[in-house]
């Protein structure tokens, strides 16, 4: 089950790395560092496994 | 008068209960005198979210702790003290659900409120061990209807299967009851010990059979979260739902509710969720942090937060964005949303990127303010 509805995911780049994850989950646009045990972070890694969410590469 | 002199009192099994020294020192041997109440917000006291209505599309948190899921969505509401009716003697706040429609329930559906537990809170229980020790769950609750309802407390620990299904019933519609359910304690199963999930204690608020099937007042695996018999709130629109004093401790006996003070469970709440700043009260303007130059475009600051949270948070930044201050020119601003790396986080502090700028020095010192800012929030919730 989706616990969260998450859309316009992309990839936050810092010194040359991806490090967040800026998406709108539930309506709302937020930033999700890329850290296991994050919730948000955990379930956008959940739906792209599931192939149902895709994150845009970083500006 | 009279007087018992006795230096332990057993239970009917023999197992001491109560003793007592010889200065006069009383030690209750199975009852923490502190403590005891494991749930942060069951008072329902704390709402750092709002006071309005939450309706759940999918899944939000509500009350501090609370977790609210309807599927398919927005079948209810959750708010503080919702119909304002009195709550029990000794309360002034509760959660109150409510009913948006008549709603016929389909298999795959599940309405569920959520209180979620990190794993090193509750091993104290000793579960999945041969001492293993019974939960008790206490609550006060009013509904509009009656008859039967059910909760369970599952391991939602990796790999965790286990889940008891616990009933309750409501005999008088919109009157405030007190329930107390006993579980036994779980003697197989490996339960959660980090900062991860632990166990979830999840109340039924309409479940259609995929999930609804449970066995009531048993362990058992599965993906169940209630029973068969139990009243769906969502199916009687404007139907209520309101609870409160909310109590998990160690033992077989419901103790009175464990009160604490508001900035206590206020800090307690923060752990896993912070919010600041609102328009009605302060929107940032002033709140001037010291900031590093990152190139040309970007700037660094630390944030520190009241206590240690749980993980990582996720930032929610909502409002016009930021101000750039240095001496002897003009503020200049910034729409961009601050983001963080994954190596960035101390436990009370994080520090935050905000881009969009111009012309900044490399390491060069700058203050940073939030600008109109609405909702500056972190969230560590499981």
């Amino acid at each position: 089950m989706n616990e969260m509805t998450i859309t316009n995911a992309q990839y936050v780049s810092i010194d040359g790395q991806n490090e967040c994850i800026i998406a709108t989950i539930d309506g709302v646009e937020k930033a999700v560092p890329m850290s296991e045990g994050n919730r948000h972070y955990d379930e956008i890694m959940r739906q792209v496994e599931a192939g149902t969410l895709t994150i845009a590469d970083a500006e | 008068m009279s007087t018992l002199k006795v230096n332990t009192i057993q239970d009917t099994t023999g197992n001491d209960a109560i003793s007592i020294g010889s200065d006069g020192s009383v030690g209750f041997v199975q009852t923490q005198m502190s403590h005891r109440n494991l749930i942060i917000n069951g008072a329902m006291q704390v709402a750092q979210r709002g006071t309005s209505a939450f309706t759940p599309s999918a899944s939000t948190y509500t009350l501090d702790r609370w977790f609210a899921v309807s599927d398919p969505g927005s079948k209810f509401t959750v708010q503080q003290n919702a119909g304002s009716v009195t709550p029990p003697v000794g309360f002034s706040k509760y959660l109150g659900v409510t009913s948006t429609s008549a709603y016929t329930l389909s298999a795959n559906n599940f309405n569920i409120l959520d209180y979620r537990f990190e794993g090193q809170d509750t091993v104290s229980f000793a579960w999945g061990t041969s001492d293993a020790k019974d939960i008790t769950v206490s609550f006060w609750i009013r509904s509009s209807l009656t008859g039967q309802f059910s909760f369970i407390v599952y391991n939602a620990a990796s790999g965790g299967t286990k889940r008891y299904a616990a009933t309750y019933t409501v005999s008088s519609a919109n009157t405030w009851e007190y329930k107390t359910v006993t579980i036994p304690g779980d003697t197989t199963e490996s339960w959660g010990s980090d900062n991860g999930y632990g166990m979830i204690l999840r109340f039924n608020l309409g479940t259609g059979s995929t999930y609804g099937s449970a066995t009531a007042n048993a362990w058992q695996t599965g993906t169940q979260f209630g029973t068969s018999g139990d009243n769906s709130i969502v199916s009687t629109n404007g139907a209520t739902w309101y609870i409160t004093g909310v109590q998990l401790e160690v033992g077989s006996v419901a103790t009175p509710f464990e009160h604490r003070s508001y900035g206590e469970e206020l800090a307690r709440c923060q752990r896993y969720y912070i919010r600041y700043f609102s328009s009605s009260v302060d929107s940032g303007d002033t709140v001037c942090q010291a900031a590093t130059g990152a190139g040309t475009t970007n700037v660094r600051l630390c944030w520190n937060f009241p206590v240690t949270l749980r993980a990582q948070p996720t930032i929610t930044q909502v409002g016009t964005g930021w101000h750039l201050k240095k001496p002897g020119a003009a503020a200049v601003s910034s729409t961009s949303t601050a983001t963080t790396a994954s190596n960035w986080f101390y436990g009370d502090k994080i520090v935050m990127q905000v881009a969009g700028w111009s012309g900044l020095g490399d390491n060069y010192c700058y203050n940073v303010a939030p600008q109109s800012l609405t909702e500056l929030s972190f969230d560590s919730e499981l």
